[in-house]
């Protein structure tokens, strides 16, 4: 039997991970990193171009070029977070048939999942050429705080690519096994992961024989690519102003901004003060060329991270009540996710909890190494901590007057299941639509749709009087299934809640076939 | 042949070529654990006695949780024994959601025991129970089969006054909340006991809201137990406390067939 690997599919980076001979081991790609980024390239001759490579051709090639595409995931284009991105980027965001948002590049339309998918076969690639041997089965991590249909996205990414996928499980309960496997004594730990795209905290109990999720909250759409923008941002007003030309249309000079951005972030962990200079960045009107030369201290980084890493601290709190637990009750707490190591999110988080973070973990490759645990567990049926998570949003369906209301709460631990009755709202009324929904507004229309479907053949009646019991299951896996039935005529139907299909399954073979063609073609070149 | 040993074997027959891959003992585990779940309490589930220390809980739930986590059987052909686990899990994180934080777990033992003590309940004062009688009837619960619910069942077969059903609706009222949602609670894990069903539909219709709930429990009752002169007339009370007259007199014409001597079902039918 092959080797189950861990994959960690970040919005920055990716990381794969295996388990040897029971010590876990991170896989180092060609270039010998250990962590490749989540960047997508098409040079013009129409050739595909992954992780580093497609980084080093960025600049020159900025508008084929897709990064943070983890932020599109399961997204509608209308929604605000795609349109605030759509902003930017170079590269060309559009919609799709589906209302799901899709990119361009080089006159080619991929979906989400298509792209996700090249990322997932890359880390593919990198374990098959590490291990000498094919690899078809992963554990792959999303963020807790990922919905349904982002979810159901991922899998959907991860057949295309090649791979089956024996569980997703979510990022911070990944890096709490990494950390908690062969440890005895009970703990609470809290994770605080900030990565490229997402932040989420979770507080889980973990002892040797069980990893137990109390409570999981964050946000999808707040992480370290927003400081990089805000950086960027910075600049081109400071070229503005000195210079007179703005940078906002120039692809080239943006993608040169952006990466400038980034590595002066991470250099300011360090040191105090960094300086930026791009040379030949534009030309002024009589063709001579500009340099861009700027000065950046951490202080002034800090000023455009302060808000985001503020608004952390509501979500801990708020996790921390839904857990029952004070932030004195916190054994350790494990930082997860390359912006953690700016120090003054390890500030904020030493005065949230109390207590100085745990340094013992590698916050760029923890979870990856939770997730190749985690598969070699399953696949064979080892003995090692058990993961009890929970559901990160409410479930429910809409009701009457546009609500929302509530079969499972957030927070409920899984597998579980709810029922409960509802009623008609007209005379003689002989079927109803059943609205499946996630998220936490009071309002149906602000939530998430996972799926709808009718109930027929209800017996007519005055309104209020038939009973129609709606009953909503989540199994280990996390599929949730939703049935209705009406207690008078026995009739039943039911949903196993799926994405709605952007892709279907014949088109998702199809490209499966095609990449894999393809993976061939470059194991023999 | 036991119940047990013909469901395991049922279970195990061969839907395909596949061996079954778990151990009989597993397989005998399961299903007598199967067993006990539909009657018994959250403590049940979890193998824990009523007053069980609070730390108790999760070494109980990880106990279980090593026994039946569906993981431990990941990639294993477990055939009908697959469903079987998934409903024994469940009902072991279910227990646990309850009982591992205290207000959720008083309010669920608060439950409880209105549920066994509601029907001797004192005129005028919430049920409450002494310790001593709660002592003894966790003890006689034991003998009855683990189950605190089985205990109230037997009460309830002893007692039948009128007196002591008017007392608690009372009680019911006060603590619309914990009790009756506990005694519901119990008529769904049993719902092949007309009694319970009755008491439910009774308590319900007691407190003058969601009728239709309670016809459902009452038709429940009628349609466990035909020959009950009083689940009819629950019935037909219902109806006609909703104002549905025509149903309402069929069901208490119904119950005075069973028993011609009940005045009060008399005196319910002439109203109408």
């Amino acid at each position: 039997m092959s080797r189950v690997i861990g994959i960690d599919l970040g919005t920055t980076n990716c990381c794969v991970s295996v388990m040897e001979d029971g010590q876990v081991s991170v896989i180092p790609n060609t270039g010998g990193y250990k962590t490749t980024p989540s960047i997508l390239g098409l040079t013009e001759a129409g050739k595909r171009l992954v992780g580093h490579l497609a980084k080093r051709q960025a600049v020159t090639n900025a508008k084929n070029t897709v990064f943070a595409a983890k932020r599109l995931i399961g997204r509608n284009f209308d929604s605000p977070q795609v349109q605030q991105l759509r902003e930017l980027v170079a590269y060309k965001i559009l919609e799709g048939p589906g209302g799901d948002a899709r990119v361009e590049l080089a006159g080619r339309v991929f979906t989400i999942q298509e792209i996700a998918a090249l990322l997932l076969r890359e880390m593919k690639r990198v374990a098959e050429e590490y291990l000498g041997e094919p690899v078809e089965q992963a554990v792959v991590t999303v963020p807790a705080y990922f919905n349904d249909t982002q979810r159901q996205t991922t899998r959907a990414a991860a057949r295309i690519a090649g791979l089956e996928v024996l569980r997703l499980i979510n990022e911070p309960t990944a890096a709490a096994l990494s950390y908690g496997i062969g440890r005895g004594e009970t703990e609470k730990v809290a994770v605080y992961d900030m990565g490229g795209g997402t932040f989420d905290i979770t507080v889980l109990e973990l002892s040797q024989g069980l990893l137990e999720v109390r409570a999981t909250g964050g946000d999808t759409y707040l992480g370290g690519e927003d400081i990089d923008l805000a950086i960027v941002h910075h600049l081109m007003e400071a070229f503005e102003k000195s210079d007179g030309i703005s940078l906002a249309s120039d692809a080239m000079a943006l993608q040169r901004l952006k990466d400038a951005a980034e590595k002066a972030k991470c250099d300011l962990s360090q040191v105090e003060v960094t300086e930026i200079n791009l040379p030949f960045i534009a030309q002024d009107e009589a063709g001579q060329p500009l340099h861009l030369l700027h000065t950046l201290t951490r202080e002034q980084i800090e000023g455009f991270a302060e808000e985001l890493v503020e608004n952390t601290r509501e979500i801990c709190r708020s996790v921390l009540a839904d857990a029952g637990f004070e932030p004195g009750d916190i054994d350790q707490v494990l930082l997860v996710g390359g912006q953690t190591r700016m120090p003054l999110v390890q500030e904020v988080v030493t005065d949230i909890f109390g207590r100085a973070p745990y340094r013992g973990v590698n916050p760029d490759e923890v979870v990856a190494m939770g997730a190749a645990i985690q598969g070699s567990m399953l696949a064979e049926n080892a003995e090692g901590p058990l993961l009890v998570d929970v559901t990160p949003l409410s479930l429910g369906i809409a009701t009457f007057g546009g609500h929302f209301t509530r079969l499972i709460e957030r927070n409920t631990t899984v597998p579980t299941s709810a029922r409960e009755t509802f009623t008609t709202t007209r005379d003689d009324q002989e079927s109803v639509k059943i609205c499946v929904l996630q998220g936490e507004s009071e309002h149906s229309d602000d939530n998430d749709l996972l799926g709808e479907f009718a109930l027929t053949g209800i017996r007519p009646g005055p309104k209020g009087t038939p009973a129609i019991q709606v009953t909503f299951d989540i199994d280990a896996n996390g599929i949730v299934t939703v049935s209705a039935r009406d207690t008078a005529t026995d009739q039943a139907q039911s949903i196993q809640v799926s994405a709605r299909a952007v892709l279907s399954s014949e088109e998702e073979a199809k490209l499966a076939a095609e990449f894999a063609a393809e993976g061939e073609v470059a194991l023999r070149d | 042949m036991s119940t047990d040993e013909r469901e395991i074997q049922e279970r195990a027959e061969p839907g395909d070529e596949r061996p079954i891959e778990l151990s009989a003992e597993l397989q005998r585990e399961l299903v007598a654990f199967a067993r006990t779940l539909p009657v018994g309490s959250h403590y049940v589930a979890l193998g824990l006695e009523r007053g069980a220390a609070p730390e108790r809980i999760r070494e109980a739930f990880s106990e279980r949780s090593r026994r039946f986590h569906p993981d431990r059987f990941f990639g294993r052909n477990l055939g009908g024994f697959e469903p079987l686990l998934h409903q024994v899990y469940k009902r072991v994180v279910v227990a646990y959601e309850v009982l591992r934080q205290p207000e959720s777990r008083a309010r669920y033992d608060r439950g409880l025991d209105a549920a066994q003590l509601r029907q001797v309940a004192p005129s005028g004062t919430r049920p409450r129970p002494a310790p001593e009688r709660a002592g003894s009837l966790r003890s006689r619960a034991r003998r009855l089969g683990n189950s605190v619910l089985s205990d109230l069942r037997a009460r309830v077969g002893r007692s039948r006054s009128r007196r002591a059903r008017a007392h608690a609706a009372e009680a019911t009222r006060e603590d619309a909340s914990g009790s009756l949602a506990a005694l519901i609670e119990a008529a769904e894990l049993r719902p092949d006991d007309s009694e319970l069903a009755a008491l439910v539909a009774e308590q319900i219709l007691a407190t003058g809201r969601q009728l239709d709930r309670a016809r459902r429990f009452a038709e429940r009752a009628v349609a466990l137990e035909g020959n009950c002169a009083r689940y009819h007339g629950t019935v037909g009370r219902i109806h006609a406390a909703a104002g549905r007259r025509e149903p309402a007199r069929r069901a208490l014409r119904e119950a005075l067939e069973l028993d011609p001597e009940d005045a009060e079902l008399a005196k319910a039918l002439e109203k109408l």
